[in-house]
This record gives C-alpha cells, structure tokens and sequence, in this order.
C-alpha cells in the first residue's frame, strides 16, 4: 500500500532512527542554498523544507517521498564530487521514482522534483554541461529526429518528444533547438507562458546557441503581450527597439524591421494616460424619491422578529446569520438566489416569485438554531448558472440546524426548481462536505471536497449530468480553525481556471496549482500569511477580543493582467504571483478584509470595509471611502464612471477618479446593511438580507449597452 | 456626704445651669432656598472622528486625508448658518487588526495553533477628532432646530462619519449598546444672568421661608448674620467607572446635576440653571414679660 508521504514526513521527524536522514535532508539544503546563492534559484531552505522546526502551519502539501528524498541527496553529491556517471545514474533513479511530489523552496514555491533537477542540471558548471552531453546527446538527437519525423509533425508524440527533451536533456546540444520549437507548439496551443519559459530558457542557458536571439526576443515579447503581462512586454519591446533598432527580421516570410514589428504591437495596447473610465457615464443611479420597479420582501415581520430574537447577544452575532444576504446570479430574465438553503427564482420584469424550494418560514424558524449549534457558515451558500441547470453549494435550513451536517452538492432545474441530484442522496458523498463553489471544467464541476472530521482534502470531478465522479485526487491536509461555536472546521477555498490550470486557494496558507488533464499537482505556494482566526466575542473563549462576525467572502483568487491575484481572507498581503515564471511579481500589504470587487485599466477597486483605489502602476492607493457603519456591500456595480456600492444608507454611487459620491439614492430597502447591487436588464438590482428590489436606471449614453451580469 | 449635703449640691448646681440654658437658646434661625430658570440653550456641539488605517502608513494617511476631506465637505455642502469644524488635532498610533488579536488569543489555549503564522505587524491609525459647533440656536425655533440636527445627522450618516463620541464596534465590545448615548451637547452663552435669575429666587424664596418658619415657632426674625451658596456638583465620584463621567470630567460632555450650576444639557429644551442658597436670621430676643 503506498503511503501517505505527508504522514511520511511526520515520522521522518519523529522517529529517533531518522536522525541520520534528517541530517542528509539538512545537508542537501544547505548545499543547495550554497550552489544558488547569485543566481537566485533552487534555494531549499530548512524551514522551507518543514523539519528545522518540527511543525507546519496551515496546509500540508504532498512532498516527496523519502526514498526520492535519499535519491536526490545522492545526485548532488555525486554532481558535487564531479562523479557524473554516478550522478546522471542516480538522477534516472529520481525521475523513475518521482511521482510528482513537490520540494519546497526558499521562496515558498513548492516544485516538482523534476523542475528542480532541471533548475540544478542548467547550473551545472562547463565540464558538468560537457559530461550530459557526453551522456545524453545520443538519446536527445534520437528525440528530436523523431520529433521532426514528418509523419510525427502535428500529432501528440511530436509534443511528448520535445517535452522529454526539453525537461530530461535540455542542456544537451540539440536541446536548443528543441526548446525553440516546443516554445512554438506552446503558443499555437495559447499555452504562452510556456512558451516564452521555452524561449527563455533558451536565451538563458544556451549560450552557444546558433538559433537567432533577435527572433527569440520577438517570439518572448509577443508572447507576454498575448498573456497580458503588459509590463513585462514593455521591458521586451524597449530591449528589442534599443539593441535591434531597425534590422530586419523574417516574420511569415517577409522581413520587417523590428522596430516596426514591436511598433505595431504597442499599438495595440491600452493607453497608460487614457482617462479612468469609458468617457461618460453609461449609467446613473436613480434620483432620491424614485419609486422602485418593484419589491420581493422574503424576509417577514415575523421573520425580522425571530432573526432579532436569534441575534440579539454578541455571541450569536458572530455566526453571521443576522446580516446574511442570499448568494445571487442573474441571467436574462431571472435572478435565482440562495438564502441560507432555501433556493428561489425572480422574474427581473415583474419581481413575481417564480418558485422557491422551501417556504421562508422554514429558514427564519431555524434561526435561533443557526446561532448556536455550529454547522452554519456563511461562505458555504453557493450558486452557479451552467446552461439549463442550476448549481448550488448549499444546506437545507432543517439540515443546517442539526449538528455537523456536511454541506452538499446540488443540481436544479433552473427553469421549474426541481432538484435534479444531490450529493447527499449519492452514498459514496453521504459524509463529504463540499467546500465553496465549483468551477465549471467542460461538463464536470471541480469541487473541493473533504470527509466529516477528516483534515485531507480531496479534488473531485464530478459529472454535471448525474453527480457520478470521475477522478479525484488528494491535495493534502488542512490545518483545521474554528468557526463562531468552536466547532472545527476546514477552511473553504476557492478555486479558478486559468489558462490549462486550475488554482486552488486554501484558505489555509497555501495554493496549489493543478493539471486536471493529467491530474497532477505541478506546483504549490505556501505563504506564511495569516490564518483566519475564529470570530469570537467578548467574554469568549480566551476571556477577550473583539467582536468580529462571520463574513461571507472568501479573499481573492483573481486573474488580473496575466498576474493571478492571490490573497486569503485573514491575509494581510496581496500577492500577484506570475504563474508562467512561477514567481512572486509583486506583493502589497491589504487589509484582512479586502476583496476585489472591480478594476478598469489603471486601478484595482477593493471593499476592505471602505472603498478603495489601488493604482495598478505603482500600487499606491489614490482614494479611500467610508461607506458608512453597518454596510455590508458585498459587490459593486459598474456605471462608467463611478462605481454603484448598495451602502446600509442606500445605493450610493462613487467616482471612480476621486472616490467622491456623485450621486445619492436612499432607495426603498432602507432598514437593511445595504448588500449586493446588479445591473440587468435595464434596471438597477439590489438584493439584502431583507428583500430583492428593481429601480428604473437612466442611460447617460444614447448608445449604452447593457453590461453582462 | 450626708443626704442633706448631696441635696444642696444639686440645687446649687441646677440654679446655676438655668441661666446659661436660657442664655444659649436659639438665637438664629437657618434655612434655604432653590431658585431655578430655564436656559434655552445658544450652542450645540458635536463630536465626530474621522480615521485611517493600514499596514502602510501611507494608506492610513490616505484613508485619513481622503476622510477628513469628506468629512469637512459635507458639512460645509450644508450651508448651516453659524456651523464650524474645528479639527482636535491628528493622532498616529498603531494597533492590531482583529483577526491578530483573535488569533493571539486562541493560540494561548490550543495548542493546535502553536505554528500557525501570526502577523505581527500593527496597523498605523491616523486619528483627529472633528468638533461640530453650531452656534446661535437659540434664535431658532425648535422645529428649526430639530430640521437642522436631523439634517446634520442623515448627512454624517450619508458620509459615514460616527456619530457621537465612541466607535459603535467599541460600545458592542463593552457592552454599552444598549445605554442610550448623548450625541448633542447643548450649551447657552448666557448663564451669568440666568445664575443672577436664579440667585435672587432662590434667596426669596429662603427669605419667605424663614419668615414663614418664625411666623410658626412665634420667634422674630432679626439680620442675616450669613449666607451661604451650595455649588457642591458631583463629588464622590470616580471618573473612570463610567465613560460618560470620564467624558463629563473631560469638558466633552456636561451632566445635569443636583444642586450648583448646570449649563449643559443633552436635550434640545433648554438646560435647568439652578442655584441654592443657606441664608442664617438672627432671631431678635424675646421681649421682656
């Protein structure tokens, strides 16, 4: 039976008779930390390797086994002592053995052990450069004349020889020029990162290179610029117009002066002095005592009554049930929202219920029983409109106030409600809680899962169609926190789609980058951020602190200029990591509370409770705005030049220039802490944890289009 | 001794006691009086605060700046005839946010969270308090004046700015929510007279008593051989049992007190300035039999 190599680690420290490995492991870091030092690289630090100090804080990664651990101890001895025949030797022992386990590095990149025995074969000094090729160059050539096969041309195999190529021998001679045509599969497949590290690494480490630099700094600058990194691409185009000027170039056959090519291609960026918003206002808020449209109350007096009752002590206000607002989507005609389990459609037109899984009175009954028992949390209300169906993560109210329910996977009928399958009636999902939303990947739904008292965390594939599960694969362990009760919990992550990639933020001080296709884990971040703590209240548990209700946002996992936009919800720090370099581009302090609610071309818009500005040149915050006590906007809607927020004083609109409100509307829902705000169908929507209602919205463009939702 | 002797004794000492009991009858006569008069009040203050924080000091003074604009903005946009804003003066201080001050607790009894990071970094907190003083209120009806405060607070409200002295998340924290909390403080400029008001009625008032009192008694009432005023306030108290008492000792907040003059008051009405004064009569001796 294979064993858990996280569990192996821990015997690995706790175990006497491991002292002497220990030792080795140590012996490896530290040389390794020598070896790189200047260049930046492969640095294994001791804490990083997560035996200096006997702990690991937040989430436990996969690391590699310790056989492979002893395997590599070995290869870079013998590549110190120059034993080359010993050391290639041993390096085929560890990539037969690696099974995608990752080694942390000093930086907090955890990489597979393949990358780094790449990252050490590119250091290697002249004469080790010499032996590979002494010892590789026959089985690289035969590669790439497979490769270049014109029966192979084209087809998967030509991919997988230049991959074994680029990966196992790129030091090699021919590896140049298999890197180069590997970047090039690479981008024709949109897999642009890739290819600008193909031709990177080209540049980089194939000095002798015969291939023409002028045409690989083209090939890298183009490729930033189609992966958005539009920084990064100035860098590329000033380097090409400065050394290169106007020398020609062979570009699909013809010869263009470089400096016209990368001319063109800055041509088609944004301008960096273009004004902030679109020109003029395509929208404006409603004037103060415009009557709304209409107004679907689902909260009722009696409802009111009982959430007051149920929320009336600090304690019970820390589980967040008080000022919940319902998790909404929109689509044409329809807003469906989750309020706390209970699944409801709204005609947008006429503001008519069109159907609603449980009456409300189910929900606000359960109320006081939300408050005390523990398994309510306020992130864990999920919704996602794919095609004909509806998806939710969710929890019946009835199921909510029992002790330690599992929240479940569902699928509806977006048109009827009618329940198409759920998790908890699938036996082998009876005890698995899915954690936050899914995200949609061709027809399955990648959710992250784990067991009723069970730390491991798992990735599942589950069909949209029936719930069946089509592969899964474990991600590690959670270090478990605790909610308002004191109830263990596992933090709920979230996840996103980027390119071939799906990225999975724990929430638990560590991120973790997934191929779905090959349902491997290809690399991992641990930052050493802040976890959430409980909320708690005073006279709590440790006797103090402060009263901190439970909120229903789970930080920021966003893709933003080719940058991945990471920051978790108690985190005090964003950070912007390159996830084609697999670096850390850029960090900066951000409130614990901060989320990503919009961005245009020159800022980032955060609601961290205030609303703020952020210059995505140079990271300065421009302006900050007090939104007012008790407001518990959740969203922004885009007007053009200012930015909608649903304040507890109303829909307030804010320019996005100055921070300013340039516009006040008290609207109708005025007892509420204000909450979502859409734009759809021509109306202004606002949605709080007491009602849904529509308000006519004015174009300020004779030709405004309606924004997608 | 001999019974003869002992009776003499204490005849002797009895005659010589009757004069002196006669000799230090009541020959004064003490009483008081409270005289009130009501101050319409001829200024209002309010204190609000505005405040910026973050890890970087720049983005607390961002946030600062930004605030105190809006702050100033919207009550200068109100146009309310005699409004002034008159900052206190910018305080810098750090704090943790409190997501650190949860987990710094937690961390003491669970061992679990032994390794879990914890940021230690504070926060910088920029921090002016914001005095509102609208004056000449007392030319104002109450409605007006009623129009005026609701204004004044729908648009600190509009702005996000507190209202009152103390963070809502703080009263919650120390259980203060549910304590009704001042947030005018009204004052009148013209207390003098209105003391001088008081004064001479409370003296009449005394004055009547004490003719009334020796009207009853059959005594005549000679000069007043004193006079006393009672401005005692709150004594005994300790301030910092109560932020209210801290905020009244600051000169923030005025309590109405019993007894002294009171010039504040946390109602619109107007504040009750009221004076006590001890006023001692010698009492004329009875006229020979």
């Amino acid at each position: 039976m294979p064993r858990n190599s996280v569990l192996r680690f821990s015997l690995f420290r706790t175990v006497p008779g491991s002292q002497l490995k220990l030792c080795l492991a140590l012996t490896v870091a530290c040389w390794s930390m020598a070896a790189s030092a200047g260049r930046g690289e492969l640095m294994f630090a001791e804490e990083a390797l997560g035996v200096a100090d006997g702990s690991e804080a937040g989430f436990s990664v996969p690391r590699a086994e310790e056989e492979v651990l002893d395997a590599l101890v070995d290869f870079e001895r013998h590549l110190k002592a120059e034993q080359w025949e010993k050391a290639f030797g041993v390096m085929d022992q560890v990539m037969a053995a690696d099974k995608g386990a990752l080694l942390p590095r000093a930086d907090g990149l955890h990489l597979p052990i393949r990358q780094q025995v790449w990252d050490t074969l590119v250091a290697l000094p002249p004469a080790g450069r010499q032996a590979v090729q002494v010892f590789f160059d026959g089985k690289a050539r035969k590669l790439l004349a497979d490769a270049e096969n014109p029966a192979v041309v084209g087809t998967p195999a030509e991919l997988a020889a230049l991959e074994q190529i680029y990966n196992e021998l790129f030091i090699t001679s021919v590896g140049d020029v298999a890197g180069d045509r590997l970047g090039d599969l690479y981008f024709e497949r949109g897999r642009f990162g890739e290819a600008r590290r193909c031709w990177e690494a080209v540049l980089t480490h194939h000095g002798e290179s015969t291939l023409d630099p002028r045409r690989l700094r083209v090939k890298i600058a183009t490729a930033a610029l189609r992966s958005g990194h539009h920084t990064d691409f100035r860098q590329q185009a000033d380097l090409l117009t400065t050394r290169y000027g106007s020398q020609p170039i062979q570009l699909q056959g013809k010869a263009v002066p470089i400096d016209q090519f990368v001319a063109t291609l800055l041509s088609t960026l944004p301008r960096e002095d273009a004004p902030v918003a679109t020109g003029k206002s395509r929208w404006k808020l409603p004037d103060e005592g415009v009557e709304p449209l209409w107004q679907s109350a689902f909260l009722s007096p009696v409802g009111k009554q009982r959430l007051h009752t149920a929320t009336s002590q600090p304690w019970q206000a820390m589980s967040g049930v008080g000022t919940k607002a319902p998790e909404a989507v929109i689509d044409a005609d329809r807003l469906y929202a989750n309020w706390m389990g209970i699944l409801f459609a709204l005609d947008l037109n006429t503001g008519k219920m069109l159907w609603q899984t449980e009456p409300f009175g189910k929900l606000t009954a359960q109320f006081q029983s939300l408050t005390q028992n523990g398994t309510f949390n306020a992130q864990q209300y999920r919704l996602l409109l794919h095609g004909d169906r509806l998806i939710t993560v969710t929890l019946p109210p009835a199921a909510a106030a029992e002790w330690n329910k599992p929240y479940r996977l569902s699928v509806y009928d977006k048109a009827t409600g009618r329940l198409t399958w759920s998790s908890d009636t699938r036996p082998e999902f009876a005890q698995t809680t899915f954690l936050g939303e899914p995200v949609l990947l061709g027809g399955s739904l990648l959710c992250v899962t784990h067991q009723a008292g069970n730390a491991a965390v798992t990735l599942r594939a589950i069909a949209v169609g029936d719930g069946a599960e089509a592969w899964s694969m474990l991600l590690g362990n959670a270090q478990m926190t605790h909610n308002s009760r004191g109830n263990q919990v596992v933090p709920v992550p979230r996840v996103v789609i980027h390119r071939d990639t799906a990225y999975i933020m724990t929430n638990n001080g560590a991120m973790l980058a997934i191929e779905p296709e090959t349902k491997t884990l290809r690399w991992a971040m641990k930052y050493n951020q802040p976890l959430a703590a409980a909320t708690m209240h005073r006279g709590g548990w440790g006797g103090g602190g402060g009263v901190t209700a439970s909120t229903p946002h789970v930080g920021i996992l966003e893709v933003a200029d080719g940058l991945l936009l990471v920051k978790e919800r108690a985190a005090n720090k964003l950070l912007a990591i390159d996830t084609d370099a697999r670096r850390i581009a850029w960090e900066r302090p951000l409130s614990g509370e901060a989320r990503l609610v919009a961005q245009d071309d020159q800022h980032y818009y955060f609601l961290d409770p205030e609303l703020v500005a952020i210059s995505k040149d140079g990271r300065q915050m421009k302006w900050s705005v007090n939104l007012g006590a008790g407001t518990t906007a959740e969203t922004v809607a885009d007007l053009g030049d200012s930015l909608a927020v649903f304040t507890s004083r109303g829909p307030f609109a804010y320019s996005k220039a100055t921070g300013d409100r340039v516009h006040k509307f008290t609207g109708a829902d005025r007892a509420s802490y204000g909450g979502s705000i859409f734009i759809a169908d021509g109306k202004l929507i606002t949605l709080s944890n007491m009602a849904v209602t529509a308000y006519p919205l004015v174009s300020d463009t004779p030709d405004a289009q309606e924004p997608t939702p | 001794m001999n019974r003869a002797t002992i009776a003499a004794t204490l005849v002797i000492v009895m005659c010589s006691l009757a004069p002196t009991v006669r000799a230090d009858a009541p020959s004064r006569l003490s009483t008081d009086g409270i005289g009130e008069v009501v101050v319409k009040p001829s200024r209002v203050t309010l204190v609000t605060s505005v405040q910026g924080s973050g890890q970087l000091a720049s983005d607390a003074v961002v946030k600062f700046r930004d605030a105190k604009r809006r702050g100033i903005e919207t009550f200068q946009q109100l146009a309310i005839p005699n409004l002034t804003v008159e900052g206190q003066g910018m305080a810098i201080h750090t704090a943790y946010d409190q997501n650190t001050i949860n987990m710094l607790q937690q961390r003491m009894w669970n061992p679990e969270l032994a390794a879990t990071e914890i940021d230690t970094k504070p926060q910088i907190v920029a921090k002016e308090s914001l005095k509102v003083v609208i004056t000449g209120i007392d030319k104002l009806s109450e409605e007006e004046l009623v129009q005026t405060l609701t204004k004044l607070i729908e648009a600190m409200g509009d702005a996000g700015l507190p209202l009152g002295w103390m963070d809502p998340t703080l009263m919650l924290n120390y259980g203060y929510g549910n304590q009704p909390m001042s947030i005018f403080v009204f004052e009148s400029d013209h207390t003098e007279k209105a003391e001088a008001e008081a004064r001479a009625k409370a003296i009449e008032k005394a004055r009547a008593r004490a003719t009334d009192m020796a009207s009853q008694t059959g005594v005549t009432l000679g000069p007043i051989v004193s006079v006393r005023e009672d401005s005692a306030g709150i004594a005994g108290h300790n301030p910092y049992q109560n932020p209210l008492q801290a905020l009244q000792m600051s000169g923030v907040l005025s309590l109405d007190n019993q007894g002294g003059a009171s010039t504040a008051a946390d109602g619109i009405g107007g504040a009750k300035v009221r004076i006590r004064v001890f006023l001692e009569f010698a009492i004329e001796p009875a006229p020979a039999p």
